[in-house]
């Protein structure tokens, strides 16, 4: 039953119709073609909406809209630029610096591209990076986003594996640190063999004016990520706040943005977030199907039967993941995902949180990949390449990301200490 | 995109006020408990606020052809015009069969629900305001295929990807 649905899906897909259509109709197909009742499907897809935690989504869709149009964006640029623009390398550094602190604003990849990248481009192709090296670096930056709490995509993951939403968004932190890290480590290395970029020593004096200009909207994530880890905020609530926060910020602080404009944003955040969210409705009644086929547990004999180790269990649904990723918009593959693959992770010991985190971490590979990379798309429209020029430049840090899955399969802690962290 | 028509302009309406009513009663739900006072209803509220914008935007999804798909094999097949229409036509059908199932069976619980006076346990709302958006925005997704594949030389352009990557970007973002 499953694999009439999954099959039809993909044959669906393959062809053209909206991801969110195709895995209706196999949903419906399948349900006909074995008699059950398919009064189920408007059911499931009421019931799966009346959910509190997903207001999250549409909050945070705003507040990254905010950010992008009302000159957060472009602050928070300065203010890395500022401090890391007297290391090698130092504009590739402030992309990442940049982009992790955005993505804990906003918790959106595309938004990440859609608004600093402009500004990153331009200024690193200025300062001699060749353009398609600035547009890798932006891309697969962006992709932080997905990982630094408060992603959006962490916040369906979570709620889709009946986690608690805080846990899984403090998971997140630990890998994008060390993901930074590794990052301008491999930024460092590149621009210092081939000569990349200027270093730009700039007086203590001008630093302070710069960061001192920025620490309002520096403060956003702070304020955000504090609410929700010391409880004060549920992460639906903090969403609501950051649209508050980044909207004062954005209208009487730094003047970017007009009460007029404000009205348009929010039509776009309910038509992004009814877009992302349709998936939802109709994975659903998918989710239905596999409960009744008993996939997960057929999933689980069959990985169990490969190997028992925890380790080796999640790299083979890493790979699964990173296939997946490429070929599926990632909402649909956490929806579909998640509840065939879940009880096989608990079963062989692995950490939920660990498994939430590594599986949105290995999906948003696919962002920047093609053929279906939003990111990669996106760049290739802010930087005016072709696709396969960005993807040549980008070959490095997909390497980096690969060997980084890798590592954070073998070490859970890297996710969980945090969350313990809280608990304690 | 051409002008919009009138109904789309209400379904922005309706989108931004779910939107600012979510808003202001998520700010409400933390000022009232910072006062030690709890609202009992704001969860439920904005709830259902919530499912009002997911569905409507959903259909304004279709009238603007925003809805994620897989183009790469239609891209990788030889620029005929042939290929453009039969992506078209499948895209048409497969989207309108969907929609008219779901409303189908949707209009049935809807009316259960009006019929058994059902209501939801804090406001004392009957429930069928909350599973009605599924109908209606079904209705409103039929109603903006059409018109995306028919009115609108744009939108069909974007439907049967007959257009440049970076076009097809520009109108996403």
């Amino acid at each position: 039953m499953s694999l009439c649905l999954l099959g039809l899906f993909f044959l669906l897909s393959l062809v053209g119709v909206p991801l969110a259509i195709a895995l209706g109709l196999s949903v419906i197909s399948t349900l006909y073609y074995y008699g059950l009742p398919l009064h189920v499907v408007s059911r499931f897809m009421y019931s799966s909406m009346n959910s509190f935690l997903l207001v999250a989504v549409p909050l945070f869709v705003l507040a990254g809209l905010i950010m992008e149009k009302g000159g957060i964006a472009s602050r928070i640029f300065s203010a890395a630029n500022s401090y890391v623009g007297r290391w090698r390398g130092a504009l590739g550094h402030v992309n990442i610096i940049a982009s992790f602190i955005f993505g804990g604003i906003s918790g959106s990849s595309v938004a990440d591209v859609g608004s600093l990248g402009p500004i990153e481009i331009k200024a690193m192709t200025e300062e001699g990076y060749p353009r398609p090296y600035a547009a890798a670096i932006t891309m697969i930056t962006s992709t932080l986003s997905s990982i630094v709490p408060p992603s959006i995509l962490m916040v369906i993951a979570s709620v889709v594996a009946e986690q608690s939403v805080s846990a899984c968004l403090a998971g997140g932190i630990g890998p994008a640190v060390l993901l930074s890290l590794l990052f301008m480590l491999t930024n460092y290395v590149i621009a210092r063999r081939n000569g990349y970029g200027k270093v730009v020593i700039r007086s203590y004096r001008e630093i302070i004016k710069i960061i001192f200009n920025a620490i309002p909207a520096l403060l956003s994530p702070l304020i955000i990520l504090s609410g929700i880890f010391c409880g004060f905020v549920t992460p639906t609530e903090a969403a609501g706040l950051a649209v508050v926060y980044t909207l004062f910020l954005s209208i009487y602080v730094y003047k970017g943005l007009t009460w007029k404009q404000f009205p348009r944003l929010m039509i776009t955040a309910g038509v992004t977030s009814g877009t992302i969210l349709f998936i939802a409705m109709v994975a659903s009644v998918a989710t239905y199907i596999f409960a009744i086929d008993q996939l997960p547990d057929k999933v689980s004999v069959f990985l169990l039967s490969i190997s028992t180790n925890s380790l080796i269990v999640l790299l083979i649904m890493g790979l699964i993941f990173i296939v997946i990723g490429m070929f599926l918009d990632i909402t649909a593959a956490i929806l579909l995902l998640t509840p065939v693959l879940m009880p096989t992770a608990l079963a062989v010991g692995i950490n939920p949180i660990h498994f939430v985190v590594f599986m949105v971490m290995a999906l948003s590979i696919g962002l920047s990949t093609p053929p279906v990379g939003v990111c990669l798309f996106a760049t290739s429209l802010v930087s005016k390449l072709k696709i396969e020029t960005i993807v040549k430049a980008s070959w490095p840090f997909y390497v980096i990301i690969a060997v980084f899955l890798v590592i954070f399969a073998a070490i859970p802690q890297i996710a969980t200490f945090l969350v313990d962290l809280m608990l304690y | 995109m051409r002008k919009k028509t009138i109904i789309w302009c209400v379904v922005d309406g309706i989108i931004f006020l779910s939107i600012l009513g979510m808003l202001i009663v998520v700010c409400l739900q933390v000022l009232s408990r910072m006062i030690n006072s709890s609202i009992p209803w704001t969860e439920e509220l904005t709830r259902n606020f919530f499912i009002w914008t997911v569905n409507f935007g959903m259909a304004v999804g279709f009238r603007s052809v925003e809805h994620a798909r897989v183009t790469f094999i239609f891209d990788l097949l030889p620029y005929k015009k042939f290929f453009r229409k039969v992506q078209g036509f499948i895209y048409l059908i497969s989207c309108l069969a969907f929609f008219v199932i779901v409303m189908y069976y949707n209009c049935g619980m809807t009316h259960r629900q009006y019929c058994s006076l059902e209501s939801s346990p804090s406001l004392g709302i009957p429930m069928f305001y909350v599973t009605l958006p599924l109908g209606v925005c079904s209705l409103l997704s039929i109603i903006a295929i059409f018109q995306s594949y028919f009115l609108d030389s744009n939108t069909k352009r974007l439907i049967t990807t007959d257009v440049s990557t970076e076009e097809l970007e520009e109108n996403k973002l």
